[in-house]
């Protein structure tokens, strides 16, 4: 016996709208399970569609210390008989921009493109130097040409979405935070952009919650935040982080965190603007019971994101009770 | 003047030809009525005859005031008979003069036992009372008796049942909502004692609100419906609750599903006399499921439905009837209490329906009555999780009406019916968690509207119905706007009567839309309403067709309609953050198709076969294709069966036992095929500068968290042949104190592996396409008792 409940589900950690999404389909999984609908006979399938995808993100501030970043992955649909999916070496990838300037990505290491890989799966990374990519700024024009080796082209365009600033904290690369307060960040509104998600790595927690017998297993904790639209431009750290956790982080952490940060933690915090492109490739589109679909922003010889961004970092800081630092405070400092 | 001449000119002209078959029919009387039972209350279905020489000349049956007619009646002496369900016959003698209406008004005596055969003639009559005086509807209707014929998931579903009649179709095992000839599901309006019902289901679509403890009938208009009807474009179904004789009785039932009761009653002598009225029955039941309290032992499932309702009817001493209905029922999710191993998240869910309404109808002398209702309907849901206050989901509509409508026959072949209604709809939905709205709309609408229709009848030979509905809709926010919907009906009788071709035609609006995925087989409704975020719909239909009574005990009808709609909605998979208004796209759809009933009353075997074709389409932006702006994409929606077919049987069986089946087949619904499956990546900046990582690799990712799929063409495939069979027995024992009916129903009694999913999984090795089946073999049983 087996049931749908998962496969509805599936999709992870990308937009509330799935969220609310999978919430309605909790309650279609129970009555599935109520009903005891059965599993049906499998059938071998000879054929997949060979489809390159590619995964082109320019990055502004996204990078190492600030840097801008341009990459362009690009993989292929997964082989009939094979769980794995192949590489694209030997394609031309040029983004160019209204203002004149055209960059032609590189083939180069899959680090520099991808941290962490299906085990059985690869891709071919291109690049450019951040020197380069440093030559495209917020607001600029782009569009992007992929001419792949067998013959075809995918394209595909964006508007990088305007530069902002952080209000709070302001300037500061580091604040000084007090113990359990929740800490509303606040940024002045990026134009063009269609959503700025929010990501908070936070170390400490496994020692400071241990005196309320509370399990942190992960350490740092990695949590995901997101403000929908180009207005809204606030997240309060860390209770609207870890929207998307909610069902898998342990309940009493999660209740812990929304009461504030506590002493002797800290938080590298990073808030993106996406474009219009990233944000759908990020929420993804209709349901379909085999997985999760996709918003794609290229036309042509293939699929995928065209996505361009501009980011923020900063870093907060709990001291122990008693303990002190030389950062200024994130609010009002 | 000349002008007003004109215009006086034009409208003798037009009354000499509303009368000029009064003139025709030369010498010909009419006989017309109404029957009451000795307590004062109109007695609907009854049977009524005129007889000579022990030869019936002409018949008919009384309508929910009592009223029977039977016009273009020979000169002559007549035995007019009445019988009905539960009373004793009555006969009078009359004589009927050249060109003389003859008034009559019977009173028919109670009798306990109910006779086959007369429940099967006073069935009979109703449906042939429909056919003769209905002349563009195609109205099918179901009575108790059919809706427990009708095999049932644990028990008798109105809903369910209307999923038997032909252009109706379901979509999955898992739903008691209905298509009806190529519209949404959302097009179609539930009245409950003529109040509307948004959303008429638990579980998310599994069951229907409706208990059929509480119903009289059910009456499904699926085209051609006429002018007092609007605010839906695709059928009109109404429920008829049953408010009892006034006698105190109680029907009971458990079943696999819930255990429900019913207590009816009348109110005592000495009050309904000291409130000058004639007498007062009422009926009430309550419904709890125990879907919690079974699956206990296996695991935690703290969800029940739980539902009330109430129906109370005064007669006055003029014949003046009220009525007033009530309905409330939930659904609740708790998922606050259970330990944090098995669901970790507190879940505190609900969502239900209230419905009240009251009605008055004053009858007219010669039949006719004005009519008039308020009523106030709301259906609404919340989700919320006790321990984050930043997060909350509800989605909530509402509906108050007054409407008044007014039947007059100025001459027994000319009836007029006109009427106005004014309302007022409201919705809030919300959706926002983490500090964020995802989703946002409130509104209000207020639509005032008036129809007229005109009934011109030539027994036996033509029936003509001409029609007008007006509607003002003030949308807030939004424009206001004015909706002209023209109805125009024309039926030829032939074969003496015992035949008809039909045709009729017609606009019909919406301005109200449910946004829930008709792809997902359970989910509840998200209402807006038609403003400044979404379009009004349109549609123009058009339907004809050949109906009769080849024999007595057999009917028999076909029927072609095309239909276009504009104005249809989905939701806006990529809609702009930045844009309030663009979350809700606007379509456009067309069906057509062809119906065909055929349906056998009396007899030891009785029931019907009822086959449909459709052809649906949709057409909307295809948001998925990375062009902007983006091309349209026209495909089969998902209740796209072409072929459904349906027999129903009633039949008796050994030792007493009275057996039920239905065996339906159809043509897959179509789907949207996974043709293939890739990695996927996002980046991820605070740690990792930007770099991508695989979905699949981190600690909460699921099996398929992982991978995305790219689908081929939008409902290009479609699932295997639908069918499945079905039978139920049931057994009435008579007691000394009242009956017990146990029942057994066995739903899919073959256990064909209907497909509700099928899922295309690239990345097991090799690839492989499984999937999820509906209802398995399924029996249930259940107990009614009535005293």
């Amino acid at each position: 016996m087996r049931v749908a409940a998962h496969k509805v589900l599936a999709g992870g950690a990308c937009g509330a709208r799935r969220l609310g999404r999978g919430l309605a389909a909790l309650a279609a999984s129970a009555a599935i399970l109520v009903a005891a609908g059965c599993s049906l006979e499998e059938i071998t399938l000879v054929e997949a569609e060979d489809v390159v995808v590619a995964e082109v993100y320019v990055q502004v501030g996204g990078g190492s210390g600030g840097t801008n970043r341009v990459t362009a992955w690009l993989h292929r649909t997964l082989a009939a008989g094979s769980p794995s999916s192949a590489p694209v070496p030997g394609a031309e990838v040029l983004v160019t921009s209204a203002r004149g300037l055209t960059l032609e990505l590189a083939e180069t290491d899959k680090e520099i493109c991808a941290y962490v890989r299906p085990r059985e799966g690869t891709g071919t990374c291109y690049a450019t130097t951040a020197e380069f990519a440093g030559e495209i700024f917020p607001g600029d024009f782009l569009e992007l040409e992929i001419a792949l080796p067998g013959g075809g082209l995918i394209r595909g365009s964006s508007r990088v979405p305007e530069g902002f600033l952080m209000l709070t904290p302001s300037a500061h690369a580091t604040c000084r935070l007090e113990p359990l307060t929740p800490l509303e960040l606040r940024w002045t509104a990026s134009g063009g952009a269609w959503a700025y998600v929010g990501e908070a790595l936070i170390r400490g927690l496994k020692e400071a919650l241990a005196p309320q017998g509370i399990k942190v297993l992960d350490d740092p904790l990695y949590l995901q935040g997101l403000a929908v639209s180009a207005e809204d431009t606030t997240i309060v750290l860390p209770g609207e982080f870890g929207l998307f956790d909610r069902f898998d982080l342990d309940q009493g952490l999660a209740v812990a965190l929304q009461r504030g940060l506590p002493a002797g933690t800290e938080a590298q915090v990073v808030i993106t603007a996406g474009d219009r492109n990233y944000v759908n490739w990020l929420r993804g589109g209709n349901f379909n019971p085999s997985g999760v679909v996709k918003i794609p922003s290229l036309r042509g010889d293939g699929t995928g994101v065209f996505a361009t961004s501009v980011s923020r970092r900063f870093q907060v800081v709990v001291p122990e009770a008693g303990g002190s630092t030389a950062a200024p405070p994130c609010v009002g400092g | 003047m000349r002008y007003h001449k004109r215009r006086l000119l034009a409208l003798a002209g037009t009354l000499a030809w509303a009368l000029l078959p009064a003139a025709a029919a030369g010498q010909a009387g009419a006989v017309q009525g109404r029957i009451r039972d000795d307590e004062g209350s109109a007695v609907y279905g009854i049977q009524v005859r005129l007889v000579r020489a022990g030869t019936p000349v002409r018949s008919g049956g009384t309508d929910r005031l009592g009223f029977f007619r039977m016009p273009d009646v020979p000169p002559g002496s007549y035995t007019l008979s009445a019988t009905g369900i539960g009373y004793a016959e009555a006969e009078r003698a009359l004589a009927v003069g050249p060109g003389e209406v003859v008034e009559l008004d019977l009173v028919l005596e109670r009798r306990a036992v109910e006779v086959e055969g007369i429940i099967v003639g006073a069935e009979r009559s109703r449906q042939r009372l429909r056919f003769d005086e209905v002349g563009g509807a195609t109205v099918r209707e179901l009575e108790l008796v059919d809706l427990r014929k009708v095999p049932g998931l644990a028990e008798a579903d109105p809903l369910r049942a209307v999923e038997v009649l032909p252009g109706v179709v379901s979509t999955s095992d898992f739903s008691a909502a209905f298509h009806v000839r190529g519209g949404s599901q959302d097009q179609n309006l539930i009245l409950l004692d003529g109040v509307p019902v948004f959303s008429p289901f638990h579980l998310g679509g599994f069951f229907s609100v409706f208990n059929a403890d509480m119903l009289d009938r059910a009456e499904l208009q699926s085209g051609g419906f006429s002018a007092e009807h609007g605010g839906r474009v695709s059928s009109v179904l109404q429920i008829e609750s049953d408010a009892g004789d006034g006698r105190f009785g109680v029907d009971g039932g458990v079943s696999l599903l819930a255990s429900r009761v019913a207590l009816s009653g009348g109110a005592p002598g000495g009050a309904v006399r000291a409130l000058g009225l004639s007498n007062i029955h009422w009926k009430a039941s309550a419904r709890r499921s125990y879907f919690d309290w079974l699956l206990k032992p296996a695991f935690e499932f703290p969800y029940h439905l739980q539902d009330f309702q109430g129906v109370a009817e005064a007669w006055t001493r003029g014949g003046d009837r009220v009525r007033v209905t009530a309905y409330s029922g939930d659904d609740i999710l708790d998922l606050t209490q259970l330990d944090d191993e098995d669901f970790p998240l507190r879940i505190d869910w609900g969502w239900g329906n209230d419905v009240v309404g009251a009605r008055w109808t004053h009858p007219r002398p010669g039949g006719g009555a004005v009519d008039a209702r308020v009523s106030w309907s709301r259906y609404g849901t919340g989700l919320t999780f006790p321990d984050f206050g930043d997060t909350e989901f509800r989605s909530a509509v509402s509906q108050l009406q007054a409407r008044l409508d007014w039947d007059v026959r100025p001459s027994p072949f000319l009836q007029l019916r006109m009427g106005a209604s004014a309302e007022r709809m409201t919705y809030d939905n919300l959706a926002a968690t983490g500090g964020t709205e995802f989703g946002r709309g409130d509104g209000r609408g207020d639509l005032v509207g008036a129809y007229g229709q005109a009934t011109w009848s030539r027994p036996r030979a033509w029936l003509l119905e001409a029609g007008m509905r007006l509607d003002h809709w003030r949308p807030d926010p939004g424009e206001a706007l004015q909706e002209i919907a023209p109805r125009l009906a024309l039926k030829r009788f032939f074969s003496d009567g015992n035949g008809a071709l039909k045709l009729a035609a017609g606009r019909y609006t919406q301005y109200v839309h449910s946004l829930r995925d008709e792809d997902l087989p359970l989910g509840l409704d998200v209402w807006v309403l038609a403003g400044e975020r979404a379009p009004s719909v349109v549609s123009d239909q058009l339907q004809a067709g050949v109906e009769g009574y080849p024999r007595e005990d057999w009917f028999l009808s076909l029927e072609g309609y095309l239909r276009d709609f504009d104005g249809v909605v989905t939701l806006n998979p990529a809609d702009d953050p930045n844009d309030d208004l663009d979350d809700i796209l606007r379509g456009t759809g067309r069906s057509y198709g062809a119906d065909l009933l055929v349906r056998k009353e009396g007899g030891s075997v009785s029931g019907w076969v009822a086959v449909s074709y459709l052809r649906a389409r949709r057409t909307f932006p295809d948001m998925l294709a990375p062009e902007r702006p983006a091309p349209s994409v026209t495909y089969a929606p998902v209740f796209d069966r072409r072929v459904d077919a349906d027999l129903v049987l009633r039949y008796p069986l050994p030792w007493g036992w009275e057996g039920g089946l239905r065996w339906n087949v159809g043509t897959g619904t179509p789907y949207t095929r996974a043709v293939g499956a890739y990695a996927l990546y996002s980046p991820r900046y605070v740690d990792r500068n930007g770099r991508l990582g695989w979905d699949g690799a981190f600690e909460n990712a699921d099996q398929f968290g992982g991978y995305a799929v790219i689908l081929g063409e939008r409902n290009g495939a479609r699932y295997p042949v639908y069918h499945r069979l079905d039978v139920s027995a049931r057994k009435t024992v008579r007691r000394s104190w009242g009956t017990v009916v146990p029942y057994v129903d066995v739903l899919n009694t073959y256990n064909r592996r209907n497909v509700l999913f099928y899922f295309y999984e690239y990345t097991a090795r090799p690839p492989v396409r499984s999937g999820i089946s509906m209802f398995p073999l399924l029996p249930t049983f259940g107990v009614e008792i009535h005293f």
